[in-house]
């Protein structure tokens, strides 16, 4: 008996690799989708992701800046500072921001010191600025103001410095020591983020791990296509019978489809992951990170695979043409995608649709890899989507086996 | 007897209706068995009964006297089916197609080569086995559908319309192949609705319609039967109308068909003696002139009648 259910394994896995369209449908399409999504979707989920924007810095004094000064620009909390060639004029500068190499950049004037240490006594003359801010228009308001107020505490902490300790002989201890002036720009605003009771972590996913599961899910239920064409092919043509006459029993042509459709289903998931954390950085989108339980992994992508194919089967034992096989399982499939939050995030949806997408079983799936690739919980949170998907699973491949066993 | 049939019934459906009626078939070993019926007649039910994939109502199916459902695993191991459809995968070759078949049948090394190469030598696949089934022409098929069913070196070979949809020469082919290993020893069980192709082929048929078995018998016995007063003069022509009015009026002359008289006589001798000299001419086109037998064909459809089966209302 194992050697005919190997035989059949291995015809079902020779049949699928013959299968071009199959193929692609498994394969390709999702590599495709997540490749495209991850890099159409960047901006729409970029005002979830952390703040990240560089900038620049041209010295035209002719003194180096204070080593002090620097270190304190160099970590302004969010920005990243592009280091320029030695030989940068303010032109060149403009050109790297219009070229898109840095949104902003900060313009040393040659007379910095004088500038920052200068003050008015009347309300009528202006100060002269201390340095010059050059910018892309594409900077949001909101950013320019963060990285002003960042700025002009460290050139305060500066002109606090030069102003006060000017007068001193260059041996003398400075009036005001380095570490006082350190403090007075120390300033700590608390800043945290108040999320519903339920989600202690993140809880909207960045294009790539929005996309990577969602379209891993998607494809892994399009096996009811290959699957019941195949099966389609075989009850047709009379091939399922000849198996019967030479004494194979439906439990073991039924498992004969099940096990290596749920290969196929794991190769899909190590592929799209695998697209996920080293193919899409390298097109310069956000890469994707393992989740920290890989039991949960397990567990979420098997009870996914077996909804898939449960489904996959009832819908072979249900149609009676290819035609049918085909349309049905790719439509309804489609409409479970939509509805599961496949091609729209579940998070842009507003609430009673949010609510609709737990008809879907795509919806399970792709909340349980959320759990594990977003929020990086442990294995026993994706506990209740796997029994959802293994009970959806469960009751389709029932009604394939009733309605099989009736037909063969 | 190696297949016995007992009052055998089947039913399809609700409310049910009877597809095979008190059906007593008697199929003895060795023999090249016919089973002839319009289409919908029953033909492939009753080979699913006999092959154990259709379960039947009532009655029994005998095997060398044993009920087929008390031994059906040992008759499979020895059976061959040659289902009407093409039962095999397009997308593999017709190597991937015998292998995959030949794991399913649990064969194994030598025997499992030695299997394949009888397979192929006996329908000439030899130089076809890396091509895609879908590939193929529809005789190649037809030949790959009989390859596989053969696959188990079968004792008995049921064969559901081996030549549909094929040209006269691989018709030829698989005919001659199926008289073959006859000869070798194997029970053939074979339908069809090809009179000609089961009158040369086939030593016993049986003829099946509506589900009842109207007559089964040794082929020579059924046709000499049959026809037992008969000169049949056939015209490879459709001369019997023109003809009929240029010779003598002799009783019970008539005209069977265009290309057939027919004359009923106790003496067959004055007849052909009194119109050899109007035939003899070539251009008549005689193609045979016969006594006390009758075509296949003509029993047939005097026992079918000639009205289409498939606008049968049933
Ligand atoms: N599964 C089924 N359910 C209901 N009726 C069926 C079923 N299979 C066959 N029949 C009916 O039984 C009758 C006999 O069918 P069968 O296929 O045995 O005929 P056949 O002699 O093989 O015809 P053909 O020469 O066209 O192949 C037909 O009227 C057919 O419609
Ligand atoms: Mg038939």
């Amino acid at each position: 008996m194992p050697g005919k259910f190997i035989a059949l394994v291995k015809k079902e896995f020779i049949v699928l690799a013959k299968d071009w369209h199959g193929l692609m449908v498994l394969f390709l399409m999702p590599a495709a989708f997540i490749l495209i999504m991850s890099m159409a979707m960047e901006n729409a989920f970029g005002e979830h992701k952390r703040l990240s924007i560089s900038y620049t810095l041209l010295n035209q004094s002719n003194t180096p800046l204070p080593a002090a000064l620097l270190e304190k620009l160099n970590t302004i909390p969010g920005f990243d500072r592009v280091p320029l060639p030695n030989d940068s004029t303010r032109e060149r500068v403009s050109r790297g921001i219009i070229e898109g190499d840095y949104q902003l950049a900060i313009i040393i004037p040659n007379d910095f010191r004088q500038r920052l240490i200068s003050t008015t006594q009347g309300a009528e003359t202006a100060l002269p600025p201390a340095a010059e801010l050059l910018l892309a228009p594409t900077v949001k308001p909101y950013i320019q103001q963060i990285f002003t107020a960042s700025l002009s505490a460290i050139l305060i902490r500066q002109k606090i410095d030069w102003m006060l300790n000017e007068r001193t002989a260059p041996n003398a201890a400075p009036i005001v020591p380095q570490s006082t002036l350190d403090q007075l720009g120390q300033l700590n605003l608390g800043a945290t983020y108040i999320y519903s009771e339920a989600d202690v972590a993140p809880s909207t996913p960045n294009a790539v791990q929005q996309n990577v599961p969602a379209w891993l899910v998607f494809a892994m239920f399009f096996v009811a296509i290959p699957l019941s064409t195949v099966f389609l092919i075989e009850k047709q043509q009379g091939t399922l019978l000849r198996l019967r006459v030479m004494n194979i029993e439906a439990p073991t042509i039924l498992l004969g489809k099940l096990v290596p459709y749920f290969c196929v289903n794991q190769i899909q998931m190590v592929v799209m992951i695998a697209i996920g954390i080293l193919i899409v950085p390298l097109l310069g989108g956000q890469n994707l990170s393992l989740p920290h339980s890989m039991l949960g992994l397990i567990l979420i992508s098997s009870a996914c695979s077996i909804a898939a194919i449960g489904f996959a089967l009832m819908v072979a034992t249900m149609v009676r043409t290819t035609m049918q096989a085909t349309t049905i399982g790719g439509v309804v499939n489609i409409i479970f995608g939509a509805l599961g939050g496949i091609m729209v995030p579940k998070f842009i949806m507003p609430e009673t649709m949010q609510t609709l997408t737990y008809i879907s079983p795509m919806s399970w799936g792709l909340e349980g890899f959320l759990d594990l690739f977003l929020r990086q919980s442990g294995w026993e949170a994706v506990l209740p989507e796997v029994l959802y998907l293994s009970t959806f699973g469960l009751f389709c491949t029932t009604i394939a086996a009733y309605r099989f066993n009736k037909a063969y | 007897m190696l297949y016995q049939t007992i009052d055998l019934c089947k039913e399809y459906g609700k409310p049910p209706l009877a597809v095979l009626n008190q059906v007593n078939l008697n199929i003895p070993k060795g023999s090249l068995f016919g089973l002839l019926g319009p289409n919908g007649a029953g033909k492939t039910t009753l080979l699913s009964i006999l092959t154990g994939i259709t379960p039947k109502t009532s009655g029994q199916v005998l095997v060398n006297g044993v009920e087929l459902e008390a031994c059906i695993e040992e008759v499979r191991a020895t059976t061959g089916v040659v289902p009407q459809d093409l039962a095999l995968y397009p997308m593999l070759t017709a190597q991937d197609n015998l292998n995959f078949f030949a794991d399913v049948l649990g064969l194994k090394g030598a025997k499992r080569t030695q299997n394949i190469d009888y397979a192929v030598t006996t329908t000439a696949l030899n130089h076809h086995l890396n091509k895609k089934a879908q590939d193929f022409s529809g005789g190649l098929k037809r030949r790959l559908n009989i390859a596989i069913g053969l696959l188990n070196q079968p004792a008995v070979l049921f064969l559901d319309e081996p030549t549909v949809g094929i040209d006269p020469q691989t018709r030829r082919f698989i005919l001659e192949s199926i008289k073959s290993l006859n000869r070798e020893g194997v029970t053939i069980i074979y339908t069809s609705h090809y009179m000609d192709e089961v009158q040369n082929l086939c030593n016993r048929v049986a003829i099946i319609d509506r589900g009842t078995i109207l007559i089964q018998d040794e082929i020579n016995q059924l046709l000499r039967h049959q026809g037992k007063n008969e000169l049949r003069i056939h015209f490879s022509a459709q001369n019997a109308e023109k003809l009929v009015r240029q010779l003598p009026a002799f009783p019970h002359l008539t005209v069977a068909d265009s290309h057939t008289l027919t004359v009923e006589t106790s003496n067959p001798f004055t007849v052909i003696q009194a119109i050899s000299e109007k035939l003899s001419a070539p251009e008549n086109e005689v193609e045979y002139i016969a006594y006390g037998q009758q075509s296949l064909e003509a029993l047939f459809l005097s026992l079918t009648g000639s009205d289409t089966r498939d606008n049968d209302a049933r």
